[in-house]
């Protein structure tokens, strides 16, 4: 399940929606795949986090685990 | 230095739906009057939102906020360690509020507790730029113009 966040999810029409791939894509290739089902995210600054810990640009992500689309925070 | 929450920690508050009252102050600081008189001082930054102006005019009247909620709690928690450790803090305690919080409304408690001033206002202030940079909250600008804009924070 990927859940957006903050302007994001205003972005994109939706708080979360479910979406799978075969076996491990990297962060750049989740980003594109998201682009691709959402053209609103291309430009967009936003980090990806799977199971609530943010992933480096090396990672390797597997379709499954509970993914985060996190904008730029304004906090406090 | 970060890591987990140390073994047995209760979790710590964090949200405050809508502002947070003044009065918290009072209710934060009681537990800190300890019979072993080892706290020398607190020190408290108070956030609250302000009435910005846009490009185009536009006043801010409120902002909503929203967040990952579980992943901003363990990050609190390892923030609060990682300053505590490297101040020597008796205690770091923190608030943020969720939801909306008109201008002038108090949005962010941080008071910091040591035994002396120094480490207090050292210990206050990196907590402080921590939530700011490191906490998944999102802050909705509500204008007086019936318009919204997203807030961003900058180093």
């Amino acid at each position: 399940m990927v859940h957006f966040f903050g302007h994001l999810a205003e972005r994109t029409g939706t708080a979360s929606h479910t979406l799978s791939w075969q076996g491990e894509l990297s962060v750049a290739g989740v980003r594109s795949l998201l682009e691709a089902h959402h053209p609103s995210l291309v430009g967009q600054p936003f980090r990806i986090a799977v199971d609530e810990a943010i992933m480096p640009d090396d990672a390797s992500i597997r379709s499954g685990p509970q993914i985060a689309v996190l904008p730029p925070y304004s906090g406090g | 230095m970060s890591g987990p929450p140390r073994s047995g920690a209760p979790v710590q508050p964090l949200f405050v739906d809508g502002p947070i009252d003044p009065d918290a102050i009072s209710r934060l600081l009681a537990p800190h009057v300890r019979p072993d008189g080892v706290v020398g001082g607190h020190e408290i930054f108070l956030g609250r939102v302000r009435a910005d102006m846009t490009e185009d005019g536009s006043r801010v009247t409120a902002i909503e906020f929203s967040a990952h909620s579980s992943m901003a709690l363990d990050e609190m928690d390892r923030i609060r360690q990682e300053v505590m450790d490297a101040h020597g803090l008796a205690a770091l305690d923190v608030r943020h509020s969720l939801g909306v919080v008109p201008t002038g409304g108090i949005c962010l408690l941080v008071m910091a507790t040591a035994g002396h001033r120094a480490p207090a206002r050292a210990g206050c202030a990196a907590a402080v730029e921590g939530i700011k940079a490191r906490l998944p909250i999102f802050g909705r600008e509500e204008l007086d113009t019936e318009r919204h804009r997203w807030k961003e924070n900058r180093p």
